[in-house]
């Protein structure tokens, strides 16, 4: 099988704040195939948007930094590229949209300005020619009146159409990767659907591969092919969606599936996973999860559990895996 | 656009006449009588009373005032008490040298505090970002008049490289005025330079780290566009808000400034005006600085919608 168009190992990044250094993303890996779809999901603080930004190379830095590991994309350690090169990539080769449609574009200049500007950046075109693409594109994200919207600032058009420009501008290269950071949280019930359903058909059309971080659920059934489940900085459980709904094996993403609230079961109360997330200064021995985990049991806490797979493409990373898979090698520690 | 500058133009009108009842009132408040500074102290107290009949000041308050009034609606602002000349011409006459060096100040802070600022700002925490901060703290601490006379110390008395004072015509000769106008310039944009350094880079860390920035570095342009382009423009809003204020204190800081330097400029004329109750070059002069300012603050504003095409939708295109 050839190389994936990404391939992220062991990524680990770090922050330095006042209260000390921690790791935001710790020990990550996934990959990605060509037009291949990624979830990726979590709680707020889980570490699935620095993911995305360690990708594109934009950790802010200080104070974040990256501090292990490789992404290799199209066949290039991303990690060790130049600055410049990574620029070339960045808005060319990969794009990525953000869950603030009203702040991520630039009040001051017109939406036409900015989605000139990569164009011209990216591929050499005079102004024109870049006008003539910003209409066709304004045109496929579904903008009505694309060249007059071009004259137009942020600040006269509604959320929705913010982000359908966003798109847009992720769009203007044609990107292999699509990262997009929560791209519907902001919008209107409504106004989400809207969103998804042009992001699947963009998806389908520019054959891209997609990292779709969100913290719903509906939306990775929806629209991803795979997920990764992540909880304070780690991947805690990797599957193909059908699987992962069908046999969630990490006891967070089970407490995850459950807090889905659902219609049928009227006047039932909403269950929710109980405890907080701990700080990442405190963070527990062992698993992560130990202190909210329902099936905890001592040996959690000796050490944090590898991933375990189990079935082929689906691995979790919780010990009482083990009790099911007596022939793995790498747990050491026998089911009480 | 053109409707809204002539309705900034009128409502100008009742500011410029409160500015001048106040002052007007605040003269009658202040001791002394011009009377006396015009007809001199070995003067009679016949030649006394002869002089105020004369100036117009044995009338009641209200009738000066109703006076004084109805001759600027004529274009008359009177005559010096004490020059004896047309107060409309002495203050034209001092007003283009105190602009000047406003200008040349102005000029100075834009450049300096903009630029230092936004490079503190990228370097923060850095040492350049302490030192230029430190500067800066200096620079607003310190009096602008001793300031200017330990310039003068320095660079006139021991370097000899600029005059100690005096000024030069800069339609005449522009080196000469360059080098008259620069210490008086410097004494009174330290001040503002220090002010303005801190907003500038406060606001740069604000600008840096707004969404919108990202977005910029996410489509791959280089870290000169997203900041020259991308935060500049938005840095500039709050600069451009606050350089009608700087202006002005440019301007009215010409008093202490002008004395020191010796340059023929309104503040020192509206200063020995106002030590000798010079009533009509008071009242002119600063009906004059007034009106400029007004004016200032309208060419701001209109700036201010270049820069923030929130403002210009909201006034109607």
């Amino acid at each position: 099988m050839s190389e994936p168009l990404l391939s992220v190992r062991n990524l680990k990044t770090v922050f330095k704040t006042e209260d000390g250094q921690f790791a935001a993303v710790d020990d990550v890996s996934f990959e990605l195939n060509e037009g291949e779809v990624i979830g990726i999901v979590g709680e707020s603080g889980s570490g699935k948007s620095v993911t995305a930004l360690s990708i594109m190379g934009l950790v802010p830095n200080p104070p974040g930094r990256i501090a292990g590991g490789e992404i290799r994309f199209e066949g290039r350690n991303l990690l060790e590229l130049p600055e410049r090169e990574m620029r070339r990539l960045r808005g060319g080769r990969m794009a990525m949209i953000f869950q603030e449609p009203m702040t991520s574009l630039n009040p001051v200049f017109t939406v036409g300005d900015q989605l000139f500007e990569g164009i011209i950046e990216h591929e050499g075109v005079g102004k024109r020619a870049a006008r003539d693409r910003a209409v066709e594109l304004l045109d496929k994200v579904g903008i009505a009146a694309p060249a007059e919207r071009l004259d137009q600032y942020p600040h006269q058009m509604s959320g929705g159409m913010r982000q359908r420009v966003m798109i847009a501008m992720a769009l203007a290269c044609n990107p292999k990767l699509l990262l997009a950071d929560e791209p519907t949280t902001a919008l209107d019930v409504t106004i989400q659907a809207q969103i998804l359903d042009l992001l699947r058909e963009l998806q389908e059309e520019f054959r891209m591969a997609v990292i779709m971080i969100t913290h719903n659920l509906g939306v990775v059934a929806e629209f991803a092919h795979k997920v990764m489940v992540m909880y304070c900085g780690r991947a805690v459980e990797t599957a193909p969606v059908g699987e992962l709904f069908e046999r969630p094996s990490h006891p967070y993403t089970q407490g995850l599936l459950r807090s889905i609230p659902h219609l049928d079961h009227e006047g039932a109360r909403l269950r929710t996973i109980k405890g907080t997330v701990p700080s990442p200064f405190a963070l527990p021995p062992g698993c992560r999860f130990a202190a909210r985990c329902e099936h905890a049991r001592p040996a959690c806490a000796e050490a944090e559990p590898p991933m375990i797979g189990v079935v082929p493409d689906h691995e979790a990373a919780c010990i009482r895996l083990t009790g099911y898979r007596h022939d793995l090698t790498r747990a050491t520690e026998p089911v009480a | 656009m053109g409707r809204y500058i002539v309705q900034r133009l009128l409502s100008s009108i009742p500011v410029i006449f409160l500015v001048t009842l106040i002052s007007f009132s605040l003269m009658q408040l202040v001791p002394g009588d011009p009377a006396i500074m015009v007809a001199g102290l070995q003067a009679t107290p016949d030649e006394v009373e002869r002089v105020r009949v004369q100036l117009g000041l044995d009338q009641p308050f209200h009738m000066q005032l109703l006076h004084w009034y109805g001759n600027l609606l004529q274009g008359d602002l009177g005559t010096s008490f004490l020059l004896g000349r047309d107060v409309l011409e002495v203050t034209l006459e001092r007003l283009p040298v105190s602009i000047s060096i406003a200008v040349y100040a102005l000029v100075m802070t834009l450049l300096v505090s903009i630029v230092a600022g936004i490079i503190a700002a990228l370097r923060q925490n850095s040492w350049v970002d302490q030192l230029v901060m430190t500067i800066a703290l200096i620079g607003v601490s310190l009096p602008n008049f001793w300031l200017g006379l330990m310039l003068i110390v320095l660079f006139s008395v021991h370097l000899g490289w600029l005059p100690t004072g005096g000024y030069v015509d800069f339609r005449e000769d522009f080196w000469g005025w360059l080098q008259a106008a620069t210490l008086p310039a410097v004494s009174l944009a330290m001040l503002q330079m220090g002010l303005l350094a801190r907003i500038t880079r406060s606001t740069m860390l604000e600008v840096l780290r707004q969404d919108y920035i990202r977005t910029a570095r996410a489509k791959g342009l280089s870290e000169r566009k997203v900041v020259g382009k991308h935060a500049l423009k938005n840095v500039m809003i709050p600069v451009v808000t606050v350089i009608g204020i700087i202006f002005s204190l440019l301007l009215s800081g010409s008093v202490v400034i002008e004395t020191i330097f010796s340059v023929p400029g309104i503040g020192s004329l509206l200063g020995s005006a106002i030590l000798r109750r010079d009533y009509p070059v008071i009242q002119g002069g600063l009906l004059l600085v007034a009106a400029m300012l007004l004016l200032l603050n309208l060419v701001v504003d209109v700036l201010y919608a270049y820069f923030d095409p929130r403002v210009r939708y909201r006034n109607g295109k």
